[in-house]
């Protein structure tokens, strides 16, 4: 099954901007997609920070550090949040979450007072750190991190979903586009045969059937009112 | 307590057989929960998901008998029973027999949630009892808070974190054994008078080992110092696993000495990764460990390997050596363990839910400190429970152990509920021994000295 040549650039043209729009739908897609999931990932563990400094002020103020860690640990179960660990107004670290220890990176630097962290640290990750201050900060900090990994896993999922849907309906594209020029590109064919079996007086080509001369001719387009004057030029010459 | 006769122990026995065999055929049918067992303590009268009949007091009980601490559930378990069966073949408390309707929570404090609303709801427990573990404990103190009206008390759960010994939960808890907080001051103190002031703190990471950071930090901080390093393991960790990050981090700090806040796979799989690379600082556990059940693993790992991971292990304990015969209640235990031996393991249907294999089978241990203290436990209880009458009633149990004020339980010292002090907490008592011949035995004060730095 063939089709014309100079449709062949337009089938061409047709899959570059396919390629072009799928292109650049994903790259839009994964920064709206990545950033609506960092802004809202982040937003929770503020919130998770928040609440852990707001509710549990008794607990930290009474040094019922058991029941800290009991609860810190209901955080870190929820996707996405990786490590929690609460400072006193010391700075000291007095609960966490981390096995088999506090990073080296973090015990550096958790004192920065900063409100959020962005770490790499080796062998675990990147992160973002986000804080808050218990009673404004005067009886330390809760620092929740967030696994940047986990985003990322979540953006490649939906992007995966995406770039699967966009193939197929890319493929069936192909098949459509490519039957649609065939059968626009099938009269040219006869029309070629039909003129160039004409103009060589039957000496090249193939004489087109009655029934494709009859479909040629009596088309009220371009192909056949130039089968028409091609029937004509060569009925004058003869 | 009666002895009984070889006839009379056959009787028994085939009886019990027989009711525990009548509570697995029924328990499904009754409750629909594979995850409980009951053990009528005593072969009569089991019963399935009934109320307190007038013949029985339903005690509730939730720990672990089927995941990676399960020696510590079961072993409580079998203590308690052992005494239980004798009070229940002498007639009971009171005429009136006592039962435990026991839970599997594999240490899972969700898990430990469910079981607990069931037995307050459902199994209408006249209290709850010997629950294992700080994490489980934990959440279960916000629940008999938020169903005060009901007035359930959790008596003597196998912790001793702070939890349930400060406000706002001190008054929904009653504990027998002394605090971690008082286990980790006495060996700090003791590691310090022989000049080890290097003390790293290895620890689960929950709030069972955060009970033990805490208790650890306080009491160095009592003399100006601070934990030298610490290292953490997730709960659950089996033994099997490898523990060298855990180890490169305490050989990063050289410590003097190690406090290990763990239960018995993780304890002894850090102490034989320790002590195979070189790192020979004295180790401590504390009585939440499973001291037996983490002596059994290092001694067949040791076996194993032509190595001796159990020198330099010290083991602090809430309950006296169940080999001191100059106490009372260890004789009492052992004599009851022995008489009771075939009969102490929970219903199969707890301990095995999908059926017992080569690999899931417990062995259990013949005495331990454990078992022991699940023993005191039920001693005490029936001594609260004898107080209150033929008709105890959940409301009265507060005041009734309030006004027990100084008793003996046959420890070999002075135990105390209420008085001025309003305690809460009978024992203040540590105990401290050592591995020795396969063994854990009394660590004497003067003995501390042959570990000075």
């Amino acid at each position: 099954m063939r089709i014309a040549r100079f449709y062949q650039k337009t089938l061409f043209g047709m899959f570059a901007l396919m390629g072009v729009i799928v292109a650049s739908t994903s790259a839009l897609y994964v920064y709206t997609v990545s950033r609506q999931l960092n802004d809202d990932l982040q937003k929770n563990s503020r919130a998770i920070a928040r609440s852990i400094a707001d509710s549990n002020v008794d607990l930290i103020v009474n040094r019922n550090y058991s029941a800290l860690q009991s609860i810190i640990d209901q955080y870190v179960q929820i996707p996405g949040i990786s490590y929690v660990f609460v400072v006193d107004d010391h700075g000291e670290i007095i609960a966490h979450t981390f096995v088999p220890g506090v990073p080296d990176q973090i015990a550096a630097d958790y004192r920065g007072g900063r409100d959020v962290y962005e770490r790499d640290l080796p062998g675990m990750g990147r992160y973002t750190e986000v804080t808050a201050g218990i009673l404004a900060g005067e009886a330390g900090s809760v620092h929740v991190g967030v696994d940047k990994g986990y985003i990322s896993l979540q953006v490649q999922t939906a992007i995966g979903k995406q770039v699967y849907l966009l193939t197929i309906i890319f493929v069936i594209s192909i098949l459509v586009t490519y039957g649609l020029m065939y059968q626009v590109s099938r009269p040219l064919h006869h029309l070629r045969n039909h003129a160039w079996h004409a103009f060589s007086e039957g000496e090249h080509g193939e004489p087109p059937t009655p029934s494709e001369t009859k479909g040629l001719l009596s088309r009220t387009d371009e192909v056949g009112e130039l089968g028409r004057i091609v029937r004509s030029a060569t009925w004058r010459d003869l | 307590m009666t002895n009984l006769s070889d006839a009379g122990q056959f009787l028994f026995a085939t009886r019990l057989r027989a009711a525990l065999a009548l509570c697995l055929l029924l328990a499904p049918l009754a409750s629909g929960r594979a995850a409980a067992a009951q053990n009528p303590a005593g072969g009569a009268n089991p019963v399935d998901g009934q109320g307190p009949g007038p013949g029985e007091i339903r005690l509730g009980m939730s720990a672990d008998f089927t995941a990676g601490a399960r020696a510590l559930g079961i072993e409580l378990y079998r203590g308690a029973i052992a005494y239980l069966l004798g009070v229940n073949q002498e007639a009971g408390v009171n005429g009136r027999k006592i039962a435990i309707k026991a839970y599997d929570d594999q240490y899972n404090p969700d898990q430990t949630i469910r079981n607990t609303l069931t037995l307050m709801n459902e199994d209408d427990v006249f209290a709850l009892f010997g629950y294992v573990g700080t994490p489980t404990m934990n959440r279960t103190l916000p629940l008999l808070r938020m169903h005060q009206d009901k007035e359930f008390l959790l008596l003597f759960p196998f912790t001793g974190a702070d939890t349930n010994r400060i406000p706002p939960y001190d008054q929904f808890s009653f504990n027998l054994r002394a605090s971690y907080d008082q286990e980790a001051a006495g060996l700090v103190d003791h590691f310090l008078s022989i000049h080890r002031t290097r003390i790293a703190v290895y620890y689960q990471s929950d709030a069972y080992g955060r009970a033990g950071w805490a208790a650890v930090r306080s009491a160095l901080a009592k003399h100006g110092l601070e934990i030298a390093g610490e290292a953490t393991y997730r709960r659950g960790t089996p033994f099997d696993q490898s523990y060298d990050p855990q180890v490169k981090i305490m050989q990063r700090v050289h410590p003097d000495a190690v406090i290990c806040i763990g239960t018995y796979p993780a304890a002894a799989g850090f102490i034989r990764d320790m002590r195979s690379r070189g790192v020979d600082s004295p180790i401590a556990t504390i009585s939440f460990v499973g001291s037996e059940a983490m002596l059994g693993l290092l001694s067949a790992a040791g076996k194993a390997a032509n190595r001796d991971y159990t020198s330099r292990l010290v083991s602090s304990e809430v309950v006296p050596s169940y080999y001191d015969d100059s106490i009372p209640a260890a004789r009492e235990y052992r004599e009851a363990m022995d008489r009771y031996r075939r009969h102490l393991m929970p219903a199969n249907a707890l301990v095995y839910p999908d059926g017992e294999t080569p690999a899931n089978e417990y062995t259990p241990l013949p005495y331990s400190f454990t078992s022991l203290e699940g023993f005191l436990d039920a001693k005490l209880l029936v001594m609260i429970l004898r107080r209150m009458g033929s008709a105890p009633k959940r409301a009265d149990l507060e005041r009734t152990v309030m006004g027990l004020g100084d008793f003996d339980l046959g420890m070999g010292q002075t135990l105390s509920f209420g008085g001025s002090n309003n305690r809460r907490q009978a024992s203040d008592q540590i105990y401290y021994t050592v591995a020795k011949g396969g063994r854990f035995i009394p660590l004497r004060e003067s003995e501390w000295e042959a570990w000075a730095k």
